[in-house]
């Protein structure tokens, strides 16, 4: 057992502070009555996985999904499908067709990370880390209920600010499920993380893992050492 | 080719005149045209009857009002902030709300002076015409005795001749006032004076010239007059018609049914029950389209059932349409609410809530109820500040507008109420709710047909803010010799072409009761159910594959028990959509009896609150598709009645209470008896589940045409 030091919290605090960034425009177009419907949730979901990989350092991928779900929230309070198919059979919303690709995309993100079979890898286990994450939030969320009331303005769906502990704590379960060591040296291999020494992963694959950093635009390794390092 | 177009000219200027021409152009009674001052009736509401004595009885007489124009602002409409606001506005014409001096009558009058006393109390009016008398006497509706020697006016601009002399004076009696203890008595089993029609479904089709179309009816012996009537949707024209009661043939003639008319009778049939058979000819050159219905009197013992329709307090501002921009103000408008469907009443009251500021309301304090464009009463206000005008009341149909409103299912559905003037923007609050106290079937209390399923109650909650649908709880039960068996079943009814069903939560309170009106505690809220279903083209897709056949006939018996119904009233207002444009008709979303999938995203909710109310919560995901869920529920003593004391309901994040009591007030919460004592022969007809009459061998909890009479 290692022992635990406010390092370790770095991360999910900075993850938590993307998640509430990200959220700030749903925020706004529910507590003005703009968008009350449900779909909007699917929206926020997406800003929990954008959150994750922003605040390892990596943006065009989760910004270019969160604009996609936040252009569909506009669209469909000024020109919602209604407006153009009429009268449908089950309601429609942008953000419907919109949310669940964008979510997709960024769980598939881990795809990007390692090589071969441990790409595979790496979304199993940050598939494992949203399930675990999951189950966390409904397991501590009923006792941190308990203690800390809801705003009633907001739907519980909505991470909400008094809730950060909550977040950090989740988003630190995501990075010790997902960034298993075996990951971050594959990670590491491509450029992605600090687990290993910088001087054997450059030894090994140097000319490959610039190709990887050029395909997958990744910028240098220097900046994340802050985001997705692990002790 | 000149001449050809000549020709097609003249022809269609011919026929366009016959279209509009009245009865005296076609060779009948004559109509006679005149000033409402002339006949006393400035002031007056607009709701005329007329009748006319000839061949020693007194018959229906067509009358005409000079309408005006107004226009109806379709309240859900304007409930959401985004609506698209031009779809809420429907021109229409109405009587004016108070005649005029110089509002032009127009109606038939027979020659020569009656010698009976009339049936009702009104002005017996003589004209005089090129030496020739005529006569006929004009009736408010609430001082009809016999509606059916009436008719009621319809506003229409007609053609007719101007009298030289016209005189009239007040005759006849007005009816005794309804008792009014027995609607509000709570009992197992009372006898109740009804009104009630079903669809003549085999003579509801269409039908090539010269063709005829046949159907058999009973009615039970209570029926005290009974009439077969072609209601609107009927291709205006010429109709023969025989009608035998058993092999007696007791009406046989011919009607002609015009541009507009909401409904023709063909004929009284007097009362007495038996078997019926009516043959109706279509008598003109072109295919006709024919919509047949019964209507008929019954006074027998009926198990108590009483309805409810309520709105919930609804919040519209009104901005004004983009063609009215340069009026700048919109006179003679009519808040106008939709959902109101009624086939079988005995007494039908409304309570209605408007709050509007008080430049708005045209006639001081007086705000006039109309359904349909039936003149129904008037609601008085008061202020209650400087920027505020209220008005609460209660207002009930005169009994002599129910024939006028049963045979269309509630003539299109809207009760509209003004005339307001809108000068842009405004805010109106309104709220209606409709009591209606009527029979649970045309056979009397313990007779066979009870020992089929048979629907005991309605609750229909209009979810008329941001959405717009019924929400609508019932209760179907069956007589056995050893108790009840009974079930519930919620579903909902999308207008079509507004705004929708999708995301909200409707929740009921139910309680049963032992006949000294106990509550009777409840050991299992669901016993079973089956989930939430809806029709949707995966279904109509699905139900084509072999391996979802079997699950989809599976679940089609509970379902068409209640919704069918509502496939006749679809069919009805469609009808009515396409010949009346003179007040709105709100079309509706119904099913393909054979098509339902599980609807995924939809949910049931059913728990029991203190161990004797039944909360059903139904949550519609995102279906504006028509949804329906059957509810068992398991209870410790056989309940003798069932209420619906509660209804909430959930949209944009908030949950809003519509209404709640603890005991039943009257008389505007649903109330009906669960079944009681065992059946014992009679009357072996189900009329009131489906719309149409069937045979007790017909499959006892769904509507299946194939056994429709």
């Amino acid at each position: 057992m290692t022992r635990l030091t406010s390092a370790d919290f770095r991360f999910g605090l900075k993850t938590s502070l993307f998640l509430y960034l990200l959220n700030v425009p749903f925020y706004l177009v529910y507590v003005t009555g703009l968008y009350v419907v449900p779909p909007i949730y699917l929206a926020v979901a997406t800003t929990f996985a954008a959150a994750y990989w922003m605040a390892c350092g990596l943006y065009r991928v989760p910004v270019a999904a969160y604009s996609a779900v936040l252009a569909a929230v506009v669209l469909d309070i000024v020109a919602p499908p209604s407006a153009v198919f009429g009268y449908t059979p089950v309601a429609l919303h942008w953000v419907v067709f919109t949310a669940p690709a964008a979510l997709l995309a960024l769980v598939f993100y881990a795809l990007a990370f390692g090589r071969g079979l441990w790409r595979l890898v790496s979304l199993a286990l940050l598939l494992a880390a949203v399930v675990a994450g999951h189950l966390y939030l409904l397991l501590a969320g009923v006792l941190w209920r308990l203690a800390v009331p809801p705003l009633p303005a907001l739907p519980p769906e909505f991470p909400q600010p008094q809730d950060l502990p909550l977040y950090v704590v989740l988003y630190e379960l995501w990075r010790k499920i997902h960034q298993r060591p075996a990951i971050r040296r594959h990670m590491a291999a491509v450029g992605y993380s600090h687990g290993t020494p910088p001087g054997r992963e450059n030894r090994r694959d140097g000319a490959r893992d610039g190709g990887d950093q050029r395909r997958l635009n990744i910028r240098p390794v220097e900046l994340r050492r802050t985001n997705c390092e692990t002790t | 080719m000149l001449r050809i177009w000549v020709l097609a000219v003249v022809v269609a200027a011919l026929a366009l005149g016959a279209g509009q021409a009245g009865a005296g152009e076609l060779g009948e009674t004559p109509m006679f045209c005149v000033n409402a001052g002339e006949l006393g009736l400035a002031g007056s509401p607009p709701d005329l009857m007329a009748s006319v004595f000839e061949r020693g009885r007194w018959r229906p007489a067509r009358i005409y009002i000079e309408p005006e124009n107004v226009t109806f602002v379709l309240v859900p409409l304007l409930t959401g902030n985004n609506t698209e606001v031009s779809k809420a506005f429907h021109r229409g014409a109405l009587p004016p709300p108070v005649l005029r001096n110089e509002t032009k009558i127009c109606v038939e009058a027979a020659p020569g002076v009656p010698r009976t006393r009339p049936p009702g109390h009104g002005r017996l009016v003589e004209l005089e015409r090129r030496g020739a008398k005529h006569h006929v006497l004009i009736a408010r509706a609430a001082d009809v005795a016999d509606p059916t020697a009436f008719d009621l006016a319809m506003p229409r601009t007609a053609r007719g001749e101007k009298p030289d002399k016209t005189r009239w004076h007040e005759a006849g009696e007005k009816p005794p006032a309804q008792p009014e203890a027995d609607v509000y008595t709570i009992s197992l089993a009372q006898t109740l004076n009804f009104w009630a029609s079903f669809r003549l479904h085999r003579a509801t089709a269409t039908v090539g010239p010269g063709g005829y179309v046949e159907a058999v009816f009973d009615l039970p012996p209570e029926a005290r007059d009974a009439a077969v009537v072609l209601t609107a949707g009927t291709t205006p024209g010429r109709y023969g018609y025989a009608v035998y009661k058993g092999p007696v043939l007791i009406a046989a003639g011919s009607v002609t049914v015009y541009q507009g008319q909401i409904q023709t009778a063909l004929a009284w049939l007097g009362g007495g029950g038996g078997t019926y058979r009516v043959r109706i000819y279509n008598d003109n050159s072109h295919r006709s389209e024919i919509y047949t219905e019964v209507l008929t009197n019954v006074e027998n013992r009926q198990y108590f059932r009483n309805d409810v329709i309520r709105t919930p307090r609804l919040i519209v501002l009104l901005a004004l349409p983009r063609y009215a921009i340069n009026t700048h103000l919109i006179r003679n408008s009519y808040l106008a609410v939709p959902g109101f469907i009624v086939d079988a009443a005995s007494s039908i009251t409304l309570r209605i809530y408007v709050k509007a500021p008080p430049e708005a309301v045209q006639l001081g304090d007086r705000l006039l109820v109309y359904w349909g464009g039936l003149y129904l009463g008037e609601l008085r206000g008061y202020r209650v500040d400087a920027y505020t005008m209220e008005f609460n009341g209660v207002v009930t149909v005169p009994p002599s507008l129910l024939i006028y409103l049963l045979p269309t299912k509630g003539l299109g559905g809207v009760i509209s109420v003004g005339p307001l003037t809108i000068s842009s923007p405004t805010v109106f609050t309104i709220e209606v709710t409709a009591a209606v106290r009527r029979p649970q079937e045309l056979a009397a209390a313990g007779n066979d047909v009870y020992a089929k399923y048979v629907r005991r109650a309605s609750e229909t909650f209009l979810f008329l803010d941001r959405r717009t649908y019924m929400a609508k709880l019932e209760i179907f039960s069956v007589v056995r010799e050893q108790g009840s068996e009974r079930y519930l079943e919620l579903s909902t009814m999308p207008f079509s072409d507004m705004l929708g069903s999708f995301y909200t939560k409707v929740r009921f309170y139910v309680r049963f009761y032992d006949s000294s009106l106990r509550p009777v505690n409840i050991v299992v809220a669901a016993v079973g159910h089956e989930g939430v279903q809806t029709v949707s083209w995966w279904g109509q897709v699905l139900k084509n594959i072999s391996w979802w056949r079997g699950e989809v006939l599976k679940n089609i018996p509970f379902l068409s028990a209640a919704l069918g119904l509502y496939d006749l009233v679809k069919s009805t207002y469609d009808a009515l959509r396409r010949s009346i444009q003179s007040f709105p008709v709100v079309g509706y979303v119904t099913f393909l009896l054979d098509s339902f999938v599980q609807a995924a995203s939809a949910d049931v909710k059913i728990s029991v609150l203190n161990g004797h109310i039944l909360v059903i919560e139904l949550y519609t995901g995102w279906y504006n598709d028509p949804l329906t869920t059957r509810i068992i529920t398991s209870l410790d003593t056989p309940p003798a009645y069932f209420a619906v004391t509660g209804v909430e309901y959930f949209v944009d994040g908030v949950w809003r209470a519509v209404y709640r009591v603890d005991v039943p007030a009257w008389p505007f919460t649903t109330v009906g008896v669960v079944g009681h004592s065992a059946p014992s022969g009679g009357f072996a007809f189900r009329t009131l589940l489906c719309g149409a009459q069937e045979t007790l061998n017909s499959p006892s909890v769904r509507c299946d045409p194939a056994y429709f009479r």
